[in-house]
Order: C-alpha cells, then structure tokens, then sequence
C-alpha cells in the first residue's frame, strides 16, 4: 500500500468531516471514551477489520462480534460466495502483506470505545484481540512518556478532524519496547459527524534504530572530521568546494559552510589555485590517487604540507569531485631537519670523541653500530654483523671475559662495561672500552643492547707509561736506603716509603697527613712545624736536620730534603723529599768537635806552657847576654891589663897559659853570641815581603868575597827568582851557606860555588854546592843541631850554630834543608821555600 | 877634689865594668871628672836632687847601663829625657845587652848612643874611647 495514497484520499474525507472534530474537541476526554455508532462506515475499513477480526476470531475464539455482524449481510448470493470467495483470497494476500510490512489495522468505535484490528496489529502489541477491546486498555500498553500525548492526538482527531499520525512505544512480554507509527482518520457520517477512526500501525522499531545509528554515525563522523589535525575536503563535479572539515575552513578563517560553492582562485593566490586546480583536473581525468608534498609561504613563513587527493565517485562508478585530505608536516619537516643536524653532529662528535656506538639484537643477532664503531674497528659494517663476528675481531685473551661480561649484562646483573683490544687490518691493536646497557620490554624480556666503545688505546699507553714510571720511582724508594716520602702541595703528607714504615714500625695510614711529626724527637718538633709552614707556603727547597724516633724508640738524627715538583704551569704540584740518616756522621761529628776541642784547649795549655817557656827563655837569653858576657869581658879585660901591664914579670910559660885564658874567654863569647843568635832567630817575628833571592845571595858573595880579597873564588850563580819571606833572616840563610862554602873550599885548588834554584811541586828548591872538603854522610843528621861540628875547631873555625840557624830560618819558612855530601868530594846544601804558601 | 864640673857620669853597678871602663877612658885622658854611681837611684840622685841642680853641675855626657838595681837603666834614661834641664845632656847606653827591645826602646826614649859592651877587652876599650872622645871633644853641646 501506498501510504500516500491512503493519506491523500483520508485527507480529503478528514477536510470534509472538519467541523464535527472541532465541536467535539470542544468538549472532555469523555467524549472520545464514548464514540458514537457508525453504521455506515467505509466499506474498505469495514472489510479490512471484517476480515482481520475473522482471522482472529479463528485463531482465538474470543473475538467481539461488531464486525462480523456487518460482514454477515453481505452474504447471502452465489454470486456473492464467489465474491466472497475473492474477498477471502484478498483478506488472505492483505494479512500477508501486513504480516511482512509489519503493518496492522484497526478501527476504533468513538461512541462505544471498541477496537477492532487486524492480526498484525495485536501481532504488534503482543497482546490477544481481548485484552486491547477498548481504547484505555490500548492506552495502558503505551510507554507512560507517550500515553499524554497519544491521548492528545486522538482528541485532536476525533474532535477537530485533524490528521493522526503518531508514534509511540508499546509495552511487549518480554519488558522491551517496540516502536509504533499510527495514522488514521475520522469517517463521518452523513451527517458529518465522526462515525469511525480508522488508521494503521507501523512497526518503525527498525527504522528508528537505524535513524539513530546513522544519526549516531553521522555525528561521529562530523566530529572526527572536524577533530582530526589533517584538513579535509571534498570539491563537487564542478571542481567547487563542496565541503571542508573546520580545521581547513579555520585556515581559511572562514566558516565550513562559507566555503562551499568556492572556486580555488576565491581562496588561493592565483600560482596556487591554478596548481590545485591543474591537479584537480587530473585526477578526475585519470581516476588516481595522488599525494604530493607541496609547499608555501604562510605570513612569511614557509610551510610544508602533504596532501592526498583521490576522486569521489557515485553508485555507479562515475566521479563526480575530488576528496582531498592534507596535512602540516612542517614541524616534521623541522624536526627531521634537526634530527639530520643533530645526527651529523653526533656523528662527528664520536668521530672526534673516538666515541662509537653500537646496538646489538640478541634476539635476532643483529649488530648495528655508528660511523666511528666501525671506524674503531677498522671494518666496513657488513664486516660485523653478528656477535661471533664482533668477537672473532677481539684479542684471545680478551674474548672469554668479553663473553662472561656480555652474558652477566644480559641476565641483567650487572651493567656491561669492559675493555678489550680490537685487531687492525695492520696488525696493531686498539684498546676499547666499551660501555652498555640492556634495554627490556616492560615484562622485563631484553629487547636491544645498547652501548658506546671508546677508543682509549692512548689513555692505556698513557697509562702504562705512568705505572710503568710510578713503578720505577717506587722501587727507587724502595731500595734507596733513604727514607722517601712526598706531599701535597698545601703540606700533608701523602706517601710514606716503606723504609719509613719499617724504620718507625708503625704503618702509613696512621703517620699520613701531619702525624708523621708525632715520630720526631720532641726537642726537633717545634722547630721541624715551623721551618716546614715557612717553606711550605713559599715553595722553596727545604733543608733540615731533625731525629725521627726508629720502632726501639731510639732517635736517630736525619738530614732531610724537600724539593718542590712543579707541573708544566710551573704550579707547585708536591713535595718530594727524602731524610738520610746522618745519625752516625752525627756522632762522629759531635766525637770529632769534642775531640777537637779537647786538642785546641790542649795546644791552648801547650802554647800557654810554650809561651811561658819562651818568657824563661827570653829572661834566661837576657841573662845569657848580659850577665855571662859581663864576667868573661872582666876574666878577658884583667887577663889583658896583667899582660900589658905585668907582662914583664911573668915568663915565657906563664904569658902562654895567660894565652890560652885569653883564647877560651873569646871562644866562649862567641859561643855566647852565637847562642843568642840562634835564639833571635827562633824568637823573632817574621816579617814577609816579596825577596829577591839573586839579588841578596850576590850582595852576600860579594861581602864575603871582599872579606878574602887574596882568594880567586868562582861563585856561579843561577837565576835564582824571587819569594816572599823575611828578608833579614833569609840573608842570614846565604851568609851562613855561602859562608860554610867559603870556609870549607879553602883547601881547593879552584875553589867553585855554585848557587841554582829549581821549581818542584809548587816549592822552590835552593841549592847551594861547593868542591870542598865534603863530609861524612854518616853524621849528616848532625849537621842542622846547634853546636855539632864536623870538623875539628883548628882546622874550621866556629861554633857550629851556623847551619842550625839556616834550618830554623828555613823552618820558619814553611820550608826544608837538605845536605849531601862526601869527605873531599865537595858538599850540597839545600833548602826549599813554598812558592805559594804562606807558613806559620 | 876639685871645683871644676864633672864631665862624665857613668852609671853602672859592677865594680869590674867600672874600672875596665874608666882604664878606657884614662888611655885617652878622659877620665879626669869621672863620677860613678852604683844604681839608678843614685843616678836619678845626683843629676835631679831636690834642690835643682847638681853640687858638680850636669855632666857633659852620661854613660848608662842598663841592668841596674832598685832603678834601671830605662827608667833613669826616660825620667832624664822627660826632665827639661837634664833633657839635653847627651846619655850612652853602654851595656852587654844585645836584646834589640832594649835597643828600640832605648831610641825611642831619646838615646844618642847605644853601645853594645864588647867582651874583647881591645874592642871595649876602642868602643868607650871613641864615645868618650866624640861626645866630650867633637860633640858641640848646646849647654
């Protein structure tokens, strides 16, 4: 049926009946519980519910009898069976079609508040024809929402005529709800005034599900649209905005709906418009998608976008626009640029850092690594894919603890870092220290390791030197036999040698820092504190010398040295410093200064005794002088006045004894004399001065040459020098020499002297030689004593004082005599005086 | 005695020195006013008495030994150089001392001559004789 149709011709039945409805409407609800009779309703609304109440009847039994008594009128022809046969066939076609329309019929009484309908309609509301017989039974099936306005509307219709068309919600066994639309009309009677409503119900508990859903849909897809951050849009057959989602019509500043009906020149710079439109173009031609990366400048800016265009095409497959959806990928594009910078940086700061990384799949065995890894390994990343691979590059003696460190970091352990060396296409090797962790998915499986290598093949050599050097000076502290220590710049001790530890017995850790002190003598301490705070601060060398207590808990002296090290800055960096024990030479030392001054006060008490000898001397010496000549001058002097004046008297024999007297008087005084002179010479005071030596041995000759004017003496004299010493004493050394030789070449044929000099071993050496009487080398240690004579008075005159005076001289002068000889081969006497050195 | 002024005093202690030396001086004739005193003391005495000045006047020469008792030689010779009217008259050192202190100081004390007494008795007899003559004869003396 078409429902238009039924509204149309009902509509025209409603618009005539009118006036009826609205004097009803006029009235209360109880007009409308209380419809009036209609007879002479419509045949067709009649049959239709003739037919369904039959139906019903059949099926239940309890059907009430309006309907049929009317039906029962018809039917009383042949003609009218088989019109009633045909009648049945389409009551039959009609149920089914309600059936599967899902359409009921009814028809309701307004004066005796009866309703009948069809199969379809109790079908509806689940309910038998008897429990929906009258109009308030009908109205309790509703939903209690919809009971007040279902009343209206059935008011509506029945008392001003107007249309009925309704929905509402019946209450099913089951507690659901089932959605109706119900339409009808009021049949009138001739009279105009309502005899039937009539109508129908529909079931739209579908089509109101699929409203929603598509209301829900379209509200889902509008809110995506508009949510989502790509712009969408979509242009008609035309190539005209149809519609854009409100991200793009905000880029536009405009509203959606503004932008529709738009061409791209009304909303593009012209280059642009006529580029999208040129795309546009084409894929409505070809019928392709496309995406193209495209860019433009917003506000000065440039901007990046991608977009995807595809056509939109109908049912049947024939485009009718473009949908397009675009995006912003400028801050995609920013980032990756940033992400590419900071990549080549990253790539250079490991290539310069010697710095690479690495990351390892277990799982899969895969090894990816940066630029600098493989460059540490010397290999081209194929070359190392797999762990074997890695650890196949590895020194031998590496791997297996390379391999228990990777192991132990992967059960998670503990934190991967080693070191190992890394083979070289030259052969050499590269230490790596290599660093990683192990990254686990949240259940805690591993999913990657990941990790730096380090190139620390200098720091190792480094490294090495430095043990290689520390190990060098820590044998040095070792096996010197000093005690060695350093410490830091701002004073404390840092280092103790063992040597230290083993001499005072107690262990480093307790004598670091500054309770080394603890070990010196507690005399030394004060002073040490005080000397090493002042040196400390201005960062000289300290020398000093304090006693450290050794383990016995004796003292022992130590003369120790600091000295500063400076690093390149010239900074003060340490102090090193090491105390020798000086503790014997100490002692020796104290022994020696005691000696010493034991000896010094000795030769005070010598020289005091020696002084006070020589004031007896010198007293005994003036007494020699003056009290023994002045007898001998009387003994000499009376023995003379008896010559002279009773020399007459006497005869022969006595003036001989008188003689001899004589004789002895004058030997003694020369002795006298003589012995003086000795003493002089020992006594007097040198007094030095530069002497030439040649010069005062000629003056000497000459006066001796002249005192023996008969005699043809050849002296030979060298060059004899110059020297410093005192000139009186050392012409007395020539007189008394050069006087012997004189004396003892009297007996020569051709008496010679001869005077040399000669430089040795920083002295000058005199020699003085004669070709006279020689002498007896047996006594030649007796010829420098006082008074001892080699030969007899009558043959030599003199006392023998003479070259005893010449080695007292000669001593004085820091010098030596010398005499050689034989008896009548000539003599050599010789004396020596230091060049340089001046004498006591 | 005569009234005539003495014209040497010879201040020496040993009685044999004394008449070796005036022997001496009397081979020249020196030894007429000849005075002797034994010491120093009689010495200082005789050319300083505390009345001013000697009964015999100042001698015109003084020989000196030097080895005297109670004052010495030194002591009289500086007191004499150190005493205005005695300070010109002429003092030798006649003495057996070859100690050149003695010798040195006697310079300095202002000696005009010092004369070592030689133990040859010929050589001591040249020796005083030639003093003698030179001073007493030779010798203009300011007084």
């Amino acid at each position: 049926m078409d429902p238009k149709q039924a509204h149309g011709s009902r509509g025209a039945s409603v618009a005539a009946s009118g006036p009826g409805r609205r004097a009803a409407a006029a009235g209360d609800r109880g007009a409308v519980r209380a419809p009036r009779p209609n007879p002479g309703g419509k045949e067709m609304s009649g049959s239709l519910a003739g037919e369904g109440a039959a139906s019903v009847e059949g099926g239940r039994g309890a059907m009430p009898a309006p309907m049929p008594s009317r039906v029962g009128t018809a039917r009383h022809t042949t003609g009218q069976k088989r019109a009633d046969e045909e009648l049945r066939v389409a009551n039959e076609r009609l149920e089914e079609a309600q059936r599967v329309a899902h359409l009921g019929s009814w028809e309701l009484d307004p004066h005796m508040d009866k309703i009948t309908a069809s199969a379809e309609f109790f079908r509806l509301f689940d309910a038998a024809p008897a429990e929906i017989a009258r109009y308030a039974q009908f109205v309790e099936r509703l939903h209690p929402d919809d009971r007040e306005r279902v009343n209206r509307d059935v008011a509506a219709a029945l008392e001003e005529d107007r249309p009925y068309d309704t929905e509402y919600r019946v209450k099913l066994r089951d507690g659901g709800w089932r959605d109706i639309n119900a339409r009808g009309h009021v049949v009138t009677d001739a009279d105009g005034k309502p005899a039937w409503f009539v109508g129908t119900c529909l079931d739209i508990t579908e089509r109101k599900r699929a409203a929603e859903e598509l209301r829900l849909s379209q509200a889902m897809y509008k809110t995506i649209v508009d949510n989502i951050p790509q712009k969408v849009f979509v242009k008609g057959p035309d190539l005209r905005w149809a519609s854009v989602n409100g991200p793009l019509a905000r880029d536009f500043g405009l509203r959606p709906e503004d932008v529709v009906g738009k061409t791209n020149r009304e909303l593009f710079p012209q280059d642009l418009a006529d580029k999208y439109s040129a795309d546009d173009q084409r894929i409505v031609g070809t019928g392709a998608t496309e995406e193209f990366d495209e860019e433009y400048l917003d506000k000065g800016e440039r901007r990046f976008v991608h977009t995807i265009k595809t056509p939109v095409r109908d049912e049947a497959g024939t485009i009718q626009g473009v949908f397009g959806m675009f995006r912003d990928v400028t801050e995609e594009k920013r980032a990756e640029q940033r992400l590419r910078v900071a990549n080549e940086r990253l790539e250079e700061a490991q290539r310069v850092a010697h710095l690479g990384s690495w990351e390892w799949d277990p799982a899969g065995d895969q090894i990816t690594g940066s630029a600098e890894f493989f460059r540490l390994f010397d290999a081209a990343p194929e070359e190392i894919v797999r762990y074997q691979q890695f650890v196949e590059r590895l020194h031998p003696d590496d791997r297996e603890h390379v391999d228990r460190d990777v192991a132990a970091a992967l059960e998670g352990n503990r934190s991967y870092d080693t070191e190992y060396r890394v083979r070289l296409r030259d052969g050499g090797w590269r230490d790596i220290n290599a660093r990683g962790r192990l990254v686990t998915d949240p259940d805690g499986k591993p999913v990657r390791f990941v990790g730096t290598c380090l190139d620390i093949t200098e720091r190792k050599r480094a490294e090495g030197a430095l043990r290689e050097s520390e190990r060098w000076y820590r044998t040095l502290a070792i096996s010197l036999p000093h005690l060695v220590w350093t410490c830091r710049a701002d004073g404390p001790c840092d280092y103790l040698s063992p040597r230290w530890v083993e001499y005072t017995g107690i262990p480093e850790s307790e004598q670091l820092g500054y309770r080394w002190l603890e070990q010196l003598h507690p005399d030394d301490r004060d002073r040490v504190i005080a000397e090493w705070t002042e040196v400390a601060a201005h960062g000289e060398s300290f020398d000093i010398e304090f006693r450290i207590r050794r383990a016995d808990g004796v003292h022992r002296w130590f003369k120790t040295r600091a000295i500063p090290l400076r690093d390149n800055n010239g900074q003060l960096v340490k102090w090193f410093g090491s105390n020798t024990d000086i503790d014997d030479v100490k002692r020796a030392s104290e022994v020696l200064a005691a000696v010493n001054a034991e000896l010094e006060d000795r030769v005070k008490a010598r020289t005091a005794a020696l002084e006070a000898a020589n004031r007896e001397l010198e007293a005994f010496s003036y007494s020699v002088s003056h009290d023994l000549r002045a007898p001998l001058r009387s003994v000499d002097g009376f023995s003379k006045i008896l010559l002279q004046d009773h020399g007459e008297q006497l005869d022969a024999e006595a003036r001989r004894v008188l003689g001899v007297v004589i004789r002895n008087v004058q030997q003694m005084g020369r002795l006298i004399d003589d012995l003086l002179a000795f003493s002089r010479v020992s006594r007097k005071e040198l007094e030095r001065q530069p002497v030439d030596m040649g010069k005062l041995a000629r003056a000497v000759a000459e006066v001796l040459r002249a005192a023996e004017p008969e005699r043809a003496i050849e002296v030979d004299i060298g060059s004899l020098g110059g020297t410093l010493g005192d000139s009186g004493l050392l012409r007395q050394v020539w007189v008394n020499l050069l006087g012997n030789a004189f004396k003892f070449t009297r007996p020569a044929d051709r008496p010679r002297i001869e005077i040399r000099c000669e430089q040795v071993d920083g002295e000058c050496r005199y020699t003085v030689r004669d070709n006279g009487v020689g002498f007896d080398p047996a006594y030649a240690d007796n010829l420098f004593k006082p008074f001892q004579r080699l030969h007899p008075t009558a043959e030599f005159e003199g006392t023998g004082i003479g070259l005893a005076i010449v080695a007292r001289i000669v001593q004085r002068h820091g010098g030596r005599v010398s005499a050689e000889g034989r008896p009548g081969a000539g003599a050599t006497f010789g004396f020596s005086l230091p060049t340089s050195k001046e004498d006591t | 005695m005569n009234t005539e002024p003495i014209e040497i005093l010879l201040v020496e202690d040993n009685p044999d020195d004394v008449e070796l030396t005036l022997r001496s001086l009397r081979t020249h004739n020196l030894a007429n006013r000849v005075k002797v005193v034994g010491d120093g003391v009689e010495a200082l005495d005789y050319l300083m008495p505390p009345e001013g000045a000697p009964p015999d006047g100042y001698p015109k020469l003084v020989l000196l030994d030097l080895k005297l008792p109670r004052i010495g030689g030194l002591e009289v010779l500086r007191r004499l150089k150190a005493n205005d009217p005695t300070r010109i008259i002429p003092v030798v050192v006649l003495t057996s001392s070859r100690e050149e202190s003695d010798l040195v100081e006697s310079y300095e004390l202002g000696v005009n001559s010092y004369i070592v007494k030689p133990v040859d008795f010929e050589q001591f007899t040249k020796a005083v004789s030639e003093v003698g003559l030179y001073w007493l004869l030779l010798n203009k003396a300011p007084i």
